[in-house]
């Protein structure tokens, strides 16, 4: 059996959008997820770590990734 | 509230489990018809959720997640499938209130920067002038006389002037006041975005608006275009950039921002 590739379990826990490409993705994951103990065991475990940082580190917005954009900062 | 039946959720056992490849159509339908409505309450009970339009925003963050850990954490959390159909609804209330939760932290967490930059003089937030200090006022009041006075697209200068004005009249965020500044303006003219601008910003005592600068503005927009209409007639969607109202929105305020910065000298 062929496991999932590391970078790949790391982009299925962290991805924030839903499009072809992570719903492929998706389907890819969680159909080897169904019969693979292993696989399983390791998202898991990314996913806890995952759901535990987002909740401690604040997400940046895309619109604020502009240093100097500090709402009206005049 | 409307919950999903047996055969719903066979279905959707059927689709992720046992089908040669998982589908998500199911499960995308009966999450939205079981916790859309839930959704809706929470974030009307939620005093920084409540009136903000964040519904489906989380809606959407909670599929995304049913998506991810519908396997690992339902279906094959055992390490045999579970054809739970109640649990399964529980498990799906309790992903979409953690959700919901960690959605409402987050907006704090940007309020509450924000706050602390009005405090720090780099915003200012007020309810007619009663509520802000002279100095940010006073601040802002100067960078919004430096803009007028700019050689830029009046396009420009009315989304800087016109987002100002939301943040100060409906105490909302940057990033909100976007989309309220392309719900409000998209259709109308740079005329009836002036009108608009001038009789919001009577209201703001500290802010001086001369007749002079409201002249020199009407100048601007008499100017007459490629296609004979003048500028003023021009709907304000029709100056949005490729990147779209929101991305245009945010790039014209952006650089001003940053030519003010740089003007003031600071940081």
């Amino acid at each position: 059996m062929k496991h999932i590739d590391i970078d790949e379990m790391l982009e299925f826990v962290s991805f924030s959008k839903l499009d072809g490409h992570t719903l492929e993705l998706s389907r890819r994951v969680n159909g080897h997820l169904r019969t693979c103990d292993q696989c399983r065991e390791t998202v898991c475990a990314l996913q806890a770590v995952y759901d535990g940082l987002s909740k401690t580190e604040s997400v940046p917005d895309i619109n604020k990734t502009d240093p100097s954009d500090n709402g009206l900062s005049v | 509230m409307e919950f999903f039946s047996a055969e719903e959720f066979d279905m959707v056992f059927c689709e992720i489990v046992e089908a040669p490849e998982p589908c998500f159509d199911g499960l995308m339908e009966i999450s939205r018809k079981t916790l859309f409505g839930s959704v809706r309450r929470w974030c009307y009970e939620d005093s920084a959720l409540a009136g903000r339009q964040y519904e489906e925003d989380i809606m959407q963050e909670i599929q995304i997640k049913l998506i991810k850990n519908c396997v690992t954490g339902f279906f094959m959390r055992e390490g045999r499938p579970n054809r739970d159909a109640e649990g399964f609804k529980s498990w799906m209330f309790t992903v979409a209130k953690n959700v919901k939760s960690d959605f409402a932290k987050k907006v704090r967490r940007i309020q509450f920067t924000e706050v602390k930059e009005v405090e720090d003089g780099d915003r200012t937030e007020t309810d007619g002038g009663n509520a802000c200090s002279a100095g940010p006022c006073e601040r802002l009041n100067t960078a919004f006389q430096k803009v007028m006075a700019l050689d830029i697209g009046v396009h420009k200068i009315l989304t800087w002037v016109a987002q100002m004005l939301i943040i100060a009249a409906c105490n909302v965020t940057k990033i909100r006041s976007n989309g309220i500044l392309v719900k409000t303006f998209g259709t109308l003219t740079l005329d009836a975005m002036l009108d608009l601008i001038i009789n919001q910003a009577e209201v703001i005592p500290w802010l001086s608006l001369e007749p002079g600068q409201i002249a020199a503005l009407r100048q601007k927009l008499d100017a007459r275009q490629s296609d004979g209409r003048r500028l003023g007639e021009k709907t304000y969607s029709e100056f949005y950039m490729k990147k779209g109202p929101k991305g245009s929105v945010s790039d014209w305020v952006n650089r001003i921002n940053t030519y003010l910065i740089k003007e003031d000298g600071n940081t």
